[in-house]
């Protein structure tokens, strides 16, 4: 009789105590991706240790802590909100695009999406993965979409890793290619030295003089 | 009926912990501890209280315990930004200054808030450093009550090229006026180099300016971008040649007036010499100034955490230990290529008769730096050996290891207790070199209950030459002037003198030179080297960590039987290698702090 007295106290307390978070989480997500400006298409960028970051700001509050989201390989990103008006910006200096830091005004409610236009400097694009036995071949566009004298095509190069990710950091294989030229670019490796992992996945980096972020073709492509 | 008496005061007390100024300056004594207390508080960076600072530089890796998966520098890296001591010691210059008694002289006070302005100097220094220019507050101590208005408080952000000026004239007036009559300006009698003296605030004006004149310089060159609109980050290059001429002048004077020299004791055994450098506390003609520490009272456990295995104390040892890239830069008496001779021309493995001979002919300072298989430690041969070299049934080599302090079955050494070896053994070494730069002789130190006193070197001669050489170098001083200086630190080295002097001299020089004092990080980002040398390449062998595994030949009646090859071996315990990007040439301004104060502005990359 007693224990029962107790057990019911101790529940009568709990049930006072959760007055205290009487918030719901948030439940709309906002979800959209980098796109270029004159194309519309996504950017590539690298994701592990989330080095691009977007940020979204509310006024109407004391203090301006930004929420920071971080793109994703294809370009995407989301954040789960509260309903409202939040502009969005990209982090100074976030990308391998011209630092213009457009606010976007976006109105969330419910889930919504949303698109960050920005003037890359360069793009890869049609890029095609053919192994045929030990040899991967690769071809790519690289298209220039802002002409800046300090801002040059240093080095292209050719990743690979055993799992999606991939990117500088993380790669199996790094086959860097100096001075590309514009337009089409085919590269062959030999890709004997990774036959111990059973999947494979590759993409291609566009290094930039005075970007920090490679640019890289939108998401990764599994070659085995 | 009751009378109300009025109570006697016993419950007014005075405070026994609370000193007002009248109190703190009518005494010297007094005054010294408050002192010391600042000078205990200015400990920034990677020191001996902070070791594992060391593996994050391309010095040294962690090595006891397992994979370090340290991959890039996070925004607040070693950040500082400490007004709460800047606020403590402009009330105490403010008390020194205002209150008035006959317990302290005007040389006194002058020299008492000299130490105190350098310290505060010293402070900003290393917030600049890391984030560029800061909030100035010069004398203001603040205080708030309910008539304040708060914007008032909210101080913006100096320039950084306005912050820089501001160290450089405070050090200016402490060395020409606080302290030009101070005690301690003679180094005999600055015990243990524990206090600044002018010429110690003449060594941070050189530095402060040096470094403002490189980053105004190589900011421009080679990472123009990174700059904020009101000059908060990134000093006009046009400014350049005014630092380095600051630099180079006050440099001059501390090499033509001051009391200080290289410290050549012993010329005999070049490589003891640079080790008693860092160990000699009394007399010492070359350190300017030192974190000190003293047993028993406050000690530091650098000697018992990262001490050789052999000759550990307790049970630590190892915690971090010197890479094979660091011992590749000490160049060889006639050759400035200083990569060990691993393999020869067609990659066979070269055969040294002892394991020692690898290293011979290298820079004297390499034996002062680093403990190398075959040297000594109070008087202790100490030897790594990763394992044994056995011919197999078909008379090939075949390389044999087994766990730490292993033998073969005729009782020989296989693996040492010393290592090195690649696993994720607690103790166990993984680069195949300990830290000998600061490492304490005496046994005791190298327990946890006693710990080490050897002092933490923050300022020393060989500084000041090379900031002199750099300076030189960067006003197109001729050749021979330039070469005058740096060749100095080469003779103590040993090594063969420069005919002609580039900035990549300096840079190596410097880091041969500086190894585990605390230069290197900010070295490379003032000249905008950083993110080109530590480039997140796996392949890169500047930036990949390696170790140095040495083999034991075992094959009785072979012609190398008892000899020794060497194997180059990514270091086991680092999962990558360094990436610096550019965000990381200036700390994040934190958003709490721009949250007291939004005048702050962001740092590039926020």
């Amino acid at each position: 009789m007693s224990r029962n007295l107790f057990l019911s106290l101790l529940c009568c307390l709990l049930l006072l105590s959760c007055g205290k978070d009487n918030y719901d989480p948030p439940e709309s997500e906002l979800s959209g991706k980098i796109i270029s400006r004159t194309t519309g298409d996504a950017i590539g960028v690298r994701e592990t240790g989330t080095p691009v970051e977007m940020q979204l700001y509310q006024d109407g509050y004391q203090l301006h802590t930004p929420i920071l989201v971080y793109v994703n390989q294809d370009g995407t990103f989301s954040a789960k909100l509260f309903d409202g008006v939040y502009k969005l910006v990209s982090a100074d200096n976030a990308g391998p695009w011209v630092n213009k830091r457009d606010t976007v005004l976006v109105s969330v409610k419910g889930n919504s999406t949303v698109d960050y236009p920005v003037d890359p400097y360069f793009t890869l694009e049609n890029e095609n993965f053919k192994v045929s036995g030990d040899v991967l071949t690769v071809n790519f566009n690289i298209l220039q979409e802002i002409k800046d004298p300090t801002k040059q095509m240093q080095s292209v190069t050719l990743y690979i890793n055993n799992t999606r990710f991939v990117d500088s950091g993380y790669n199996k294989m790094a086959v860097t290619v100096p001075d590309p030229s514009l337009g089409s670019n085919s590269l062959s490796v030999n890709i004997s030295k990774l036959s111990s992992y059973p999947v494979l996945y590759a993409r291609i980096g566009l290094q930039i003089t005075n970007i920090g972020q490679q640019v890289y073709t939108v998401g990764s492509v599994k070659i085995k | 009926m009751v009378t109300l008496t009025s109570c006697s005061n016993f419950l007014d007390q005075s405070s026994d912990n609370i000193f007002t100024n009248d109190q703190v300056f009518s005494d010297i004594n007094m005054v010294n501890s408050v002192l010391a207390n600042f000078y205990g508080r200015v400990n920034y960076g990677p020191s001996l209280d902070d070791y594992g600072g060391f593996a994050y530089t391309d010095e040294a890796s962690n090595s006891s315990g397992g994979i370090n998966y340290f991959h890039t520098f996070s925004d607040n890296w070693w950040r500082v930004y400490d007004y709460g001591l800047i606020r403590d010691i402009n009330q105490f210059i403010t008390g020194v200054k205002s209150v008035k008694n006959d317990a302290l002289t005007d040389n006194d006070r002058k020299r008492i808030e000299g130490e105190a302005r350098f310290l505060r100097a010293y402070v900003y220094f290393n917030m600049a450093k890391c984030l560029g220019g800061v909030p100035i507050v010069y004398d203001k101590i603040f205080s708030y009550d309910k008539n304040t208005e708060v914007s008032n408080l909210q101080i913006p952000r100096s320039s950084e090229a306005a912050t820089y000026d501001y160290i450089i004239s405070e050090c200016d007036t402490v060395a020409h006026q606080l302290l030009v009559n101070s005690t301690y300006n003679d180094y005999t009698k600055n015990i243990h180099a524990a206090r600044a003296n002018k010429w110690v605030a003449l060594a941070l004006k050189a530095r402060a300016a040096l470094y403002a004149g490189s980053i105004a310089k190589y900011n421009q060159l080679v990472t123009p971008d990174i700059q904020t609109k009101g000059g908060e980050v990134g000093i006009p290059s046009e400014l350049a040649l005014k630092y380095y001429q600051i630099a180079y002048n006050t440099a001059k004077e501390i090499i033509d007036d001051g009391p200080y020299s290289l410290y050549e004791k012993d010329r005999t055994d070049l490589g003891r010499n640079f080790y008693d450098l860092f160990v000699t506390k009394d007399n010492n003609p070359e350190v300017m100034w030192a974190k000190d520490y003293i047993y028993p009272g406050q000690t530091q456990q650098f000697t018992n955490q990262c001490i050789a295995a052999s000759v550990k104390g307790d049970v630590d040892c190892n915690a971090v230990t010197p890479i094979l890239n660091l011992v590749d830069a000490f160049e060889y008496k006639n050759n400035p290529d200083g990569h060990l001779t691993i393999e020869d021309e067609n990659g066979n493995p070269v055969y040294y008769k002892n394991v020692e001979d690898i290293f011979n002919n290298k820079d004297a300072r390499l034996f002062g730096t680093i403990i190398t298989p075959g040297s000594t430690f109070r008087g202790i041969k100490i030897n790594y050996q990763a394992g044994q070299v056995v011919k197999d049934a078909s008379g090939n080599w075949i390389f044999k290891s087994g766990s730490l302090g292993s033998t073969d079955v005729d009782g020989n050494v296989l693996t040492d207790i010393n290592g090195p070896i690649s696993s994720n053994d607690l103790y166990g070494n993984k680069t195949g070199f300990n830290i000998r730069k600061f490492m304490d002789e005496n046994k005791d130190a190298a327990t946890r209950g006693r710990g080490s006193d050897i002092w933490f070197v923050r300022f020393r001669y060989a500084e000041v030459l090379l900031i002199e050489t750099e300076a030189a170098l960067e006003l197109n001083k001729p050749q021979s002037e330039i070469c005058s200086f740096i060749n100095q630190l080469r003779e103590r080295a040993g090594i063969q003198d420069l005919k002609q002097c580039t900035l990549d001299n300096i840079i190596n020089e410097n880091r041969v030179e500086f190894a585990f004092e605390n230069h290197r990080y900010w070295d490379l980002k003032r000249w905008r080297k950083a993110h080109l040398l530590w480039n997140d390449d796996d392949n890169n062998e500047s930036d990949r960590y390696y170790s140095l595994f040495p083999y034991k030949i075992n094959s009785p009646g072979d012609p190398h039987d008892g000899e020794w090859i060497f194997k180059k071996v990514k270091t086991f315990t680092r999962a990558f290698p360094l990436y610096f990007q550019l965000r990381n040439y200036y700390n994040f301004i934190d958003q709490s702090w721009i949250n007291n104060n939004p005048k702050l502005v962001k740092n590039p990359y926020q």
